[in-house]
């Protein structure tokens, strides 16, 4: 059987009986979106590759004691946030310039222009988000760009569903207060 | 906060949900975190396969290639899939076999449990271990399923 067709929790069954290539299936469904994640929240991309590895190397070696309890995503979501958090407490807190949530307009062709605008919409959300506190940073992307629902994200975070509601308007309120200047 | 002003973050939001990974740069954190895992990866402990000869050789198997071959002999009955083994060793003898299996729903648990149980023993006289009868195998069902539990 075709290991991609495969349930999460059958390949992680099968990862935990030591196969290898059932664990690689799930490090190639679901380390993409949290090497995703990890850059959004972390706002650089070396440190979102460490980060997404540790978690996937650490969810390995943690197979024995998954009992099932919250889904494999939501599990590997809360291990990636984990260790973008131990990065970012290592970090020295950098400023967010003032600029780079500016609208710029350059003088190009439509389809370049849009493209440019979009590329710059984007830069103007990671400097965004890398102002706003961590818990509210992280539940405002896995609400919004990767899905997950408010007890998911409260599990992820190990907070409960309610201050996940409270994380999540603040930060949306927070996020399009940066963002007018591109209305 | 109007609709107006959350549009321009609600555009943002829809470019990051479409946001990838470059590819190239994907498979080299999945190619590191596959080495790692592959080179942390060791055979286990010797469990005895026979007892010593005259000469006081005696023959092994390494806990890693039995847990393979007796997850494989579970996986061969549809309405079931292993969740763990774990196996009590004293000295290089297996003496206790605990086997955590998922069912099927609505298949009867008592007699899937005595398949696995069956299977297993076949397996381990399979595998020639010393005193393969004396092996305590204990099964535990520890969640069903709608679906294939092994899909």
């Amino acid at each position: 059987m075709d290991l991609g067709q495969r349930s999460d929790d059958a390949l992680v069954r099968a990862a935990r009986l030591g196969d290898t290539d059932a664990f690689a299936a799930v490090v190639h469904r679901h380390g993409p979106g949290m090497e995703r994640y990890a850059r959004f929240i972390l706002g650089d991309d070396q440190d979102a590759a460490d980060a997404t590895q540790e978690a996937l190397v650490s969810a390995w070696r943690g197979l024995p004691g998954f009992r099932g309890d919250s889904t494999v995503r939501t599990w590997l979501f809360t291990l990636v946030s984990r260790r973008a958090a131990d990065l970012q407490r290592r970090r020295r807190p950098l400023p967010v310039d003032d600029e780079q949530l500016e609208r710029r307009l350059p003088a190009l062709p439509d389809t370049a222009l849009a493209t440019a605008l979009e590329a710059d919409l984007l830069a103007a959300l990671r400097a965004a988000l890398q102002a706003l506190p961590w818990r509210q940073r992280a539940s405002w992307l896995l609400r919004e760009v990767e899905g997950l629902r408010y007890d998911e994200i409260a599990a992820t975070l190990g907070v409960t569903s309610g201050q996940v509601r409270g994380y999540l308007s603040r930060g949306r309120a927070e996020l399009a207060e940066r963002m007018q200047a591109w209305r | 906060m109007t609709g107006d002003d959350s549009r321009p973050l609600d555009q943002a939001a829809e470019l990051a949900r479409r946001e990838t990974v470059d590819p190239r740069t994907w498979d080299r954190t999945a190619s590191g975190v596959m080495a790692r895992i592959r080179s942390s990866v060791r055979p286990g402990r010797p469990l005895r396969v026979s007892l010593p000869d005259d000469r006081g050789s005696a023959t092994h198997v390494s806990e890693r290639v039995a847990v393979r071959l007796l997850g494989e002999a579970l996986s061969e009955d549809g309405d079931l899939a292993p969740s763990a083994l774990r196996l009590e060793v004293q000295g290089d003898r297996l003496t206790v076999l605990r086997v955590e299996i998922v069912g099927r729903y609505g298949v009867d648990l008592q007699a899937l449990g005595e398949r696995a149980g069956s299977a297993v023993r076949a397996a381990l006289e399979g595998l020639l271990l010393a005193d393969a009868d004396a092996i305590d195998v204990l099964v535990s069902v520890v969640d069903v399923t709608v679906e294939d539990p092994r899909r």
